[in-house]
C-alpha cells in the first residue's frame, strides 16, 4: 500500500473513511429499536473510523434496510434456527438487558449478519475508492458553499499530492 | 516538512505515532461523555419520542403525547395529552387521557418489559373525533366487519316495555282497599243488632212468667206447711182448697210457658238461619270487593319467557357485542408495523407492555350514547390473548 492511499486530510485516510463506511453500514442495516445498533455506534465514535463517511453510510442505509427485510428474515430464521446456535441463544435469552439487543428477531439477526459480512467486501471496496478518488471527492466536497458556510475556509487548504506524500 | 504541518495521524517520527492515537482516542471519549450527557438531559423528549414510536408500531396509527415527564425518585411517568388514533376508524381517537401516570417496575425494564404496577389516566375520553386524520403513510386502513349492530337506546324509560309489563303484572296482584272502604255495614252486623234486641226482650217475659210461676209456688209450699202442723181436719181443708187452685194456675202458667219455649225454639232457628244467610251475602260482598285477582298464566308466561324476554335477551347480547367491538382486538383491529418473527428459545413471551392496575376515570361512546364511566382495569398488556395476562375491565358507567 502506497503512502498517498494513507491520507487524504490529516486524521482522514483511506482507512478510516473506509472503516466509517463501514461501521456506519452495519449501524443502518440493523433496526434502530435494538441496542446492536448503538452499540455499533459506539464503536464507530471510540474507532479511528470517519464519523462523516460512518454517519452518511448510517443514514443512507437506514433508509433502504426496511426495503430489504425481505431477505434480512430469512437469514436470521437460519441463523437463529441453527442447531450449534441453539444452546448459546438460550443462554443469551436468560441474561439480564439482553433482550434490549433484539438478537431474537429474524430481521435484527439477520440484518446483523448480513452487515457484519457485507462490512468486509464493502471496507475493501471503498478503501479502493477512497484511495482513488478521496482527494478529489473531500476537496469537491470542502469546496461546496454550504460546507464552507458551516465551516468556514480552511486555513491550510487540503494538502496536494506531493505535501501528503512523505517524504 | 514536520509532522504538525501536515497533520498526519501516523507520523514516522518514534514515539509520536503512540501519542496521536491516545489523543485520538480521548477526543472520542469526550465524544461518547457529550452524547451520554446530551441523551440525560434529553431524555424525556428522547423516551416521549421512543414510546411514540413504539406505540405507533404497535396500535398501527398515530398516537401523541402531549407532555412526559419522568420522575427518577419513584420512578414514574407522568403523560399529559395523551391520543391513541383508532386504527379501525383514523379520524377518532380510541383512546384519549388528559392527564396520566405510570408507576413503573424498573427491575422489568432489563428484560424489555414495560411493567407497570400502577397507573391513572384521568379525564379519558373514548371515541372521540379527532381534529385531522391519524392514519399513518403505507398502512392499509380498509375495514372488512360486518355491518354494525347497534343496540336500543336505554335512556328512554317510557318506552320500556319489560316495565310496563311488570307493572301490569303487579297491579294484578294488589288488592284495592278503596272498593272495601266505600262499602256499607254488613247486613250480619246490623240483623245481630236487631236480633240482640228481640231476644233480650222475649226473655225478659219469660223471666217474669217464671217469676210468677215461683212466687206461686211458693205459696202453695206455705199452705201446705201449715197445714202439716194443724192437727183440725177442718182447718187442713180449708187450706188446702187454696193450694190446689194455685196449682192449677201453675199448670196453666208452666203450659204457656212451655209454649213460648216452642215458639222461641222455632224462631231461635228462623233467626239462626237469617244470620248465616246474612253472613254470606256479607262475605260474597267482601270477596267481591276486595277481589284478590287470580295469576294471570298468559300474563304471566309474557312476563317472564314471552317474545319480550326474547327480545330482550337478543338486546343484551348485542350490547355485548358492541362492548366487545368497542374494545379493539390487538390481533385483528390494530395494523402492527412489525419487522421480522420474534423466535423464543424456551421462554413464554413476554409482552413489551403490562398495566396491572389502571384506574380510568372519563366519558367515552358506547352504542352510539355518552357514557360517564370510571373503575379499573386489571391486567391490560399488549398480548391480551394470553393465559397469564388476562384482561378484566370493573369499570361502572
Amino acid at each position: 500500500m502506497s503512502d498517498r492511499n494513507r491520507i487524504v486530510d490529516g486524521v482522514n485516510t483511506a482507512h478510516q473513511l473506509a472503516l466509517g463506511v463501514a461501521i456506519g453500514a452495519v449501524i443502518g442495516v440493523v433496526p434502530k429499536d435494538s441496542a446492536f445498533s448503538w452499540i455499533m455506534v459506539l464503536i464507530l465514535v471510540i474507532s479511528r473510523g470517519n464519523l462523516l463517511c460512518g454517519v452518511l453510510a448510517a443514514v443512507g442505509l437506514s433508509i433502504v434496510s426496511p426495503h430489504l427485510d425481505g431477505y434480512f428474515d430469512p437469514v436470521g430464521m437460519f441463523v437463529l434456527n441453527h442447531d450449534s446456535l441453539q444452546a448459546v441463544f438460550t443462554e443469551w435469552i436468560k441474561v439480564p438487558w439482553m433482550a434490549w439487543t433484539r438478537f431474537n428477531n429474524t430481521v435484527v439477526m439477520g440484518s446483523l449478519v448480513c452487515g457484519l459480512v457485507a462490512a468486509i467486501p464493502l471496507y475493501v471496496t471503498a478503501r479502493f475508492f477512497f484511495n482513488a478518488w478521496g482527494i478529489a471527492l473531500i476537496e469537491s466536497v470542502t469546496q461546496l458553499p454550504v460546507v464552507r458556510m458551516f465551516f468556514g475556509e480552511e486555513e491550510d487548504g487540503v494538502p496536494s499530492d506531493q505535501e501528503a506524500v512523505l517524504s | 516538512m514536520g509532522c504538525r504541518q501536515i497533520r498526519k495521524p501516523f507520523c514516522p517520527e518514534k514515539g509520536m505515532d503512540f501519542m496521536n492515537r491516545f489523543r485520538n482516542l480521548v477526543t472520542r471519549l469526550v465524544i461518547v461523555g457529550l452524547l451520554v450527557l446530551a441523551i440525560w438531559i434529553a431524555r424525556e423528549p428522547i423516551a416521549k419520542q421512543v414510546l411514540t414510536r413504539q406505540a405507533e408500531n404497535y396500535v398501527g396509527a398515530k398516537v401523541e403525547i402531549g407532555q412526559l415527564g419522568i420522575n427518577s425518585g419513584d420512578d414514574s411517568i407522568h403523560l399529559g395529552g395523551l391520543e391513541i388514533t383508532d386504527p379501525r376508524s383514523p379520524e377518532d381517537n380510541l383512546f384519549q387521557a388528559e392527564v396520566g401516570r405510570l408507576s413503573l417496575d424498573r427491575g422489568r425494564l432489563a428484560w424489555r418489559q414495560l411493567s407497570i404496577p400502577h397507573a391513572r389516566f384521568s379525564e379519558v375520553k373514548i371515541g372521540v373525533p379527532r381534529s385531522g386524520s391519524g392514519a399513518l403513510p403505507n398502512v392499509d386502513y380498509s375495514r372488512s366487519n360486518d355491518e354494525e349492530v347497534l343496540p336500543t337506546s336505554f335512556a328512554e324509560p317510557d318506552v320500556n316495555p319489560l316495565a310496563a309489563l311488570s307493572q301490569r303484572f303487579r297491579d294484578s296482584l294488589t288488592v284495592d282497599l278503596t272498593q272495601m272502604l266505600a262499602l256499607p255495614d254488613f247486613e250480619a252486623n246490623d240483623l245481630f243488632g236487631q236480633l240482640d234486641t228481640k231476644w233480650n226482650q222475649q226473655f225478659k217475659a219469660e223471666s217474669e212468667l217464671l217469676s210468677a210461676i215461683e212466687v206461686k209456688l211458693t205459696g202453695i209450699e206455705k199452705k201446705l206447711d201449715r197445714s202439716n202442723t194443724n192437727p183440725n181436719p177442718l182447718r187442713e181443708f180449708k187450706e188446702t182448697v187454696p193450694a190446689g187452685e194455685l196449682l192449677k194456675e201453675c199448670r196453666s202458667s208452666l203450659s204457656e210457658l212451655s209454649g213460648h219455649y216452642s215458639s222461641l225454639q222455632e224462631s231461635a232457628n228462623l233467626d239462626r238461619e237469617t244470620l248465616s244467610s246474612a253472613q254470606i251475602r256479607d262475605r260474597q260482598q267482601v270477596l267481591s270487593s276486595t277481589a284478590v285477582q287470580q295469576f294471570d298464566g298468559q300474563l304471566l308466561n309474557e312476563l317472564l319467557v314471552g317474545p319480550l324476554q326474547d327480545q330482550l335477551a337478543k338486546e343484551s347480547l348485542k350490547w355485548f357485542r358492541q362492548f366487545q367491538e368497542a374494545v379493539p382486538n390487538a390481533s385483528t383491529d390494530f395494523r402492527s408495523i412489525k419487522r421480522g418473527r420474534e423466535v423464543l428459545f424456551g421462554e413464554t413471551p413476554r409482552p413489551p407492555l403490562v398495566i396491572q392496575e389502571c384506574d380510568v376515570d372519563g366519558e367515552g361512546l358506547f352504542g352510539n350514547q355518552r357514557f360517564k364511566f370510571a373503575g379499573k382495569i386489571h391486567n391490560f398488556s399488549s398480548h391480551p390473548g394470553g393465559q397469564r395476562y388476562r384482561t378484566a375491565f370493573d369499570v361502572v358507567g
